[in-house]
């Protein structure tokens, strides 16, 4: 069954860059720990994310992949009720230092969420929201900034013409890639993607899919998703993140092509719906 | 610069918020200081002497006999005016009408509804002061209170409660009583504690309908049975608040009034803040 | 029977409802047909003399309202910012729940803690201005302020929470602070409520009777000499409700011109507030847009 698995992960042969030189280290967490009042919910006791890749994050629900996501930009402080200790690094400054200012951390770690969140306003205003507030280019070069960041979220051929139309008028797969170039506008290192596929219908997640892979070029993602087809299909490395005794716990990411190493985490990932090799009791 | 204004901003409206709660505290402060050293057993359990003096019983026992009043009134009616809003309008724009009215009629400054106490009950039916005059002015003024509060639950009951419960074969009646009315009963309690807190307090109305400031104990009739209650008694001691007799006698009587709303406020507030906050992450 | 019983009690409420406005429309009667417009332009009130001019009493109404919204809106503003953006859980509910309770303090105790203290105090601060007493329409408008804070707050802070979280993560995941997200997110989306919450709270003010009874000095024929002169308001003044409370109404029953033009100004007083609130409530509905 194990055997199987790793088998197919093996010949369907990931789009994986074989690295000749060791590749940077963008973002490492070590002895990270989220807790919820004093109760632990999440451990995450060493992760490396390596520079120009796609690093992806499986587990089952509720297992906390969005929640590690959330602690690398330090979003989860938001979240009423939990907190974090242990060290996060984006590229040698510490994330929660005590001098880093979270807003021009989250500047450089953009992040997309599972719902696309769209503001009310034109598809340009959506564009530039970000950038506006925290950049304030020059109004002249907004333009710019908008065909560019469009094009680089496969979304200005579609949206060239009606750029003062409001958003809301998009598909939700157009508006899934409305966020990202918002995102990209800010040009960040490291883009967080949540399970950005979700909600989308086949023909959006394969747009997507493939936007991940050309980004990845340039930019450093981490990938969260609970489908471990997607994650043969897109990701370098992988890392697991599964329960144990009620608290997650993430391992070590490994090379998505050599499959996952450890029996407990196979077993959560095997467990998901609509992962092949799942065994269907009748 | 960024971090500035942050921070700014959580300053300033920390302060606002803070002295907004200081408000409170500073007023629940003085009242207390002044009035608890006038509390005793026989402030609460005597007759006033007439002249600023003496306990404040029958004071106490006009209060609570408008309440009642009031509630017995304004409960079945806020039942029918709710179960219309909720189940027997069909129609989403009556519906809405109807909710505006209400929302209206909330608005209805307290006086208006003592000079219409005064034209229709006091002069027009001849009643004379009377403390059916003025519960019922009360109730007409706390009713949207209790229906607001009743329809929200019963809009919050699950619609698929109803589809089972009709699908038993159970008449649209039959289900208001088994099924709407028990689930949104917190709806009620709580409404009705608001209201009654409201009616407590006021004074407006019953300035010209129903409360003397001397010379009455219990009611007998209905004709020229007026009554003395707390608030109105604030009213006319505040208006003579020179005479260092009345002092005492005034805080003291502050001092009961506000024990009676604010523990009927209270009781009322968990529920409500729970409403609402699930109303918004819900 | 449960059907037959609800309509019956509903309709009855209606009848009574409009009853009560038809009634004040009716009995306000002789009034206008006494002194036509001029009731409403007309300055001087004198009903031994059957002059019955509202302006006056109508101007004191909006000095206070005026001021009690101008004083309360920022504060209530800068707290409703905080408990809808900073606080979260717990805190939250605890300042929230602290605001609305002291929106439910009964009127006549704001009224006794300004007859006790607050006249005192403006007495004081007017004192290089050489005033009669404390009581004016400013000690009106400042205990006005205090009451309706807590009111504007809550709405306000309704109205801002109702802004979806998932607006304000997306916009922090792109790098903004809390300020910036308040001020680029979520105040635009939620000014319509704003606005509604200032009106509601100016509804509210101007129909507040008893405390501003206690404080104002109900001086009749209070007329600025221009519009916009601050005199006036360091004075005694009177309010539409304050004369609707006052011990005038036993007088005016009974000679129906009189009374006509008593009930004539509790007509206009619910026109203005109920103009108010509906006008609000069209801006922020109650339970969202849909509702």
């Amino acid at each position: 069954m194990a055997e199987a698995l790793r088998q197919r992960s093996a010949s369907s042969e990931p789009i994986v860059s074989a690295a000749t030189t060791e590749p940077r280290i963008v973002l490492s967490c070590n002895d990270l720990e989220v807790r919820a009042g004093g109760t632990p919910i999440l451990r995450c006791p060493e992760l490396e994310v390596r520079a120009h890749g796609v690093t992806g994050v499986i587990g089952p629900s509720g297992a906390g992949k969005s929640t590690l996501l959330k602690c690398l930009n330090r979003l989860i402080e938001l979240e009423p009720g939990l907190s974090v200790r242990g060290r996060v690094e984006l590229d040698g400054t510490a994330v929660y230092g005590r001098r880093t200012d979270p807003a021009r951390l989250r500047e450089r770690i953009g992040i997309l969420f599972q719902q696309p969140v769209v503001f009310p306003g034109s598809i340009a205003r959506n564009v530039l929201f970000g950038l506006r507030w925290v950049r304030r280019p020059p109004r002249r070069t907004w333009p710019g900034h908008v065909q560019r960041a469009l094009r680089a979220a496969s979304l200005w051929d579609e949206v060239e013409y009606r750029l003062d139309r409001p958003a809301t008028e998009l598909s939700v797969g157009q508006r899934q890639r409305l966020c990202l170039a918002r995102t990209l506008a800010m040009e960040p290192e490291v883009i967080l993607m949540d399970e950005p596929t979700s909600s989308l219908d086949p023909a959006s997640t394969e747009a997507i899919e493939g936007l991940i892979r050309r980004l990845a070029e340039r930019h450093t993602i981490v990938l969260v998703t609970h489908d471990m087809d997607q994650a043969r299909r897109v990701t370098d490395r992988i890392a697991c993140v599964c329960l144990r005794d009620g608290v997650g716990v993430v391992a070590p990411s490994v090379p998505t092509a050599t499959g996952l190493p450890d029996p407990g985490c196979r077993r959560a990932v095997e467990a998901i719906p609509g992962t092949p090799g799942r065994r269907v009791i009748p | 610069m960024r971090r500035l204004i942050d921070h700014g901003f959580t300053l300033l409206t920390g302060m606002a918020a803070l002295a907004a709660c200081g408000l409170l505290v500073g007023i629940a402060a003085v009242i207390l200081e002044r009035g608890l050293p006038a509390l005793s057993w026989e402030f609460v359990s005597r007759a006033a002497d007439g002249f600023g003096g003496g306990g404040v019983v029958y004071q106490i026992a006009g209060t609570v006999l408008l309440l009642l009043t009031a509630l017995g009134v304004a409960a079945p009616t806020a039942i029918a005016v709710a179960l219309l809003a909720t189940v027997y309008l069909d129609r989403g724009r009556s519906r809405r009408r109807l909710t505006l009215a209400l929302y209206a009629l909330n608005g209805v400054p307290s006086i208006v509804f003592g000079i219409v106490g005064l034209a229709v009950f006091v002069k027009g039916l001849g009643w004379g002061k009377s403390w059916l005059a003025g519960g019922l002015v009360l109730a007409l003024m706390i009713l949207p209170t209790l229906t607001v509060a009743l329809a929200e639950r019963i809009r919050a009951v699950p619609r698929s409660y109803r589809t089972a419960a009709s699908g038993l074969g159970l008449s649209r009646s039959a289900v208001v009583w088994s099924v709407l009315l028990p689930q949104s009963l917190g709806g009620l309690v709580s409404g009705t504690l608001l209201g009654l807190a409201r009616a407590a307090g006021e004074t407006a109305p019953i300035l010209f309908t129903a409360a003397v400031f001397a010379g009455a104990t219990l009611p007998a009739g209905v004709k020229e049975s007026p009554i003395l209650a707390l608030p109105y008694h604030i009213f006319v001691l505040a208006q003579d608040s020179f005479d260092p007799a009345a002092g005492a006698a005034l805080w003291g009587s502050a001092t009961v009034l506000l024990a009676l709303v604010l523990s009927l406020s209270i009781a009322a507030l968990p529920t409500r803040l729970r409403t609402h906050e699930e109303a918004r992450h819900g | 029977m449960t059907r037959w019983l609800t309509w019956t009690l509903s309709l009855l409420t209606g009848v009574v409802v409009l009853g009560s406005a038809l009634l004040l429309l009716l009995e306000s009667l002789p009034a206008w047909r006494h002194s036509g417009l001029g009731f409403l332009t007309g300055t001087r009130w004198f009903f031994r003399a059957s002059e019955f001019g509202a302006a006056p009493m109508v101007y004191g109404t909006l000095v206070v309202a005026v001021l009690a919204l101008g004083l309360a809106a920022p504060l209530a503003f800068g707290a409703a910012l905080f408990t809808a953006e900073v606080l979260r859980g717990r805190a939250r509910l605890a300042v929230k729940g602290t605001i609305e309770l002291l929106a439910g303090i009964p009127s006549v105790v704001y009224g006794l803690l300004g007859v006790l203290l607050l006249r005192d105090w403006i007495y004081r601060l007017l004192s290089p201005f050489d005033p009669l007493s404390g009581d004016t329409l400013l000690t009106g408008g400042v205990l006005l302020a205090v009451m309706i804070l807590p009111t504007v707050t809550t709405l306000a802070d309704d109205s801002l929470a109702g802004v979806p979280a998932g607006q304000r993560r997306a916009a922090r995941g792109l790098g903004l602070t809390r300020a910036e997200v308040a001020a680029t997110v979520v105040v635009p989306q939620a000014a319509p409520g704003l606005v509604a919450a200032l009106l509601l709270g100016l509804g509210r003010a101007l129909g507040e009777t008893i405390a501003v009874f206690l404080v104002v000095g109900r001086r009749d024929n209070q007329w600025p000499e221009w519009l916009l002169s601050p005199k006036p308001i360091a004075e005694a003044g009177q309010t539409l409700t304050t004369k609707l409370g006052g011990s005038e109404v036993w007088i005016a029953w009974g000679d129906p011109l009189h009374w006509g033009a008593i009930v004539g100004l509790a007509l206009l007083l619910l026109s203005l507030v109920v103009g108010l609130t509906v006008t609000g409530l069209r801006l922020a509905p109650p339970g969202g847009r849909d509702a």
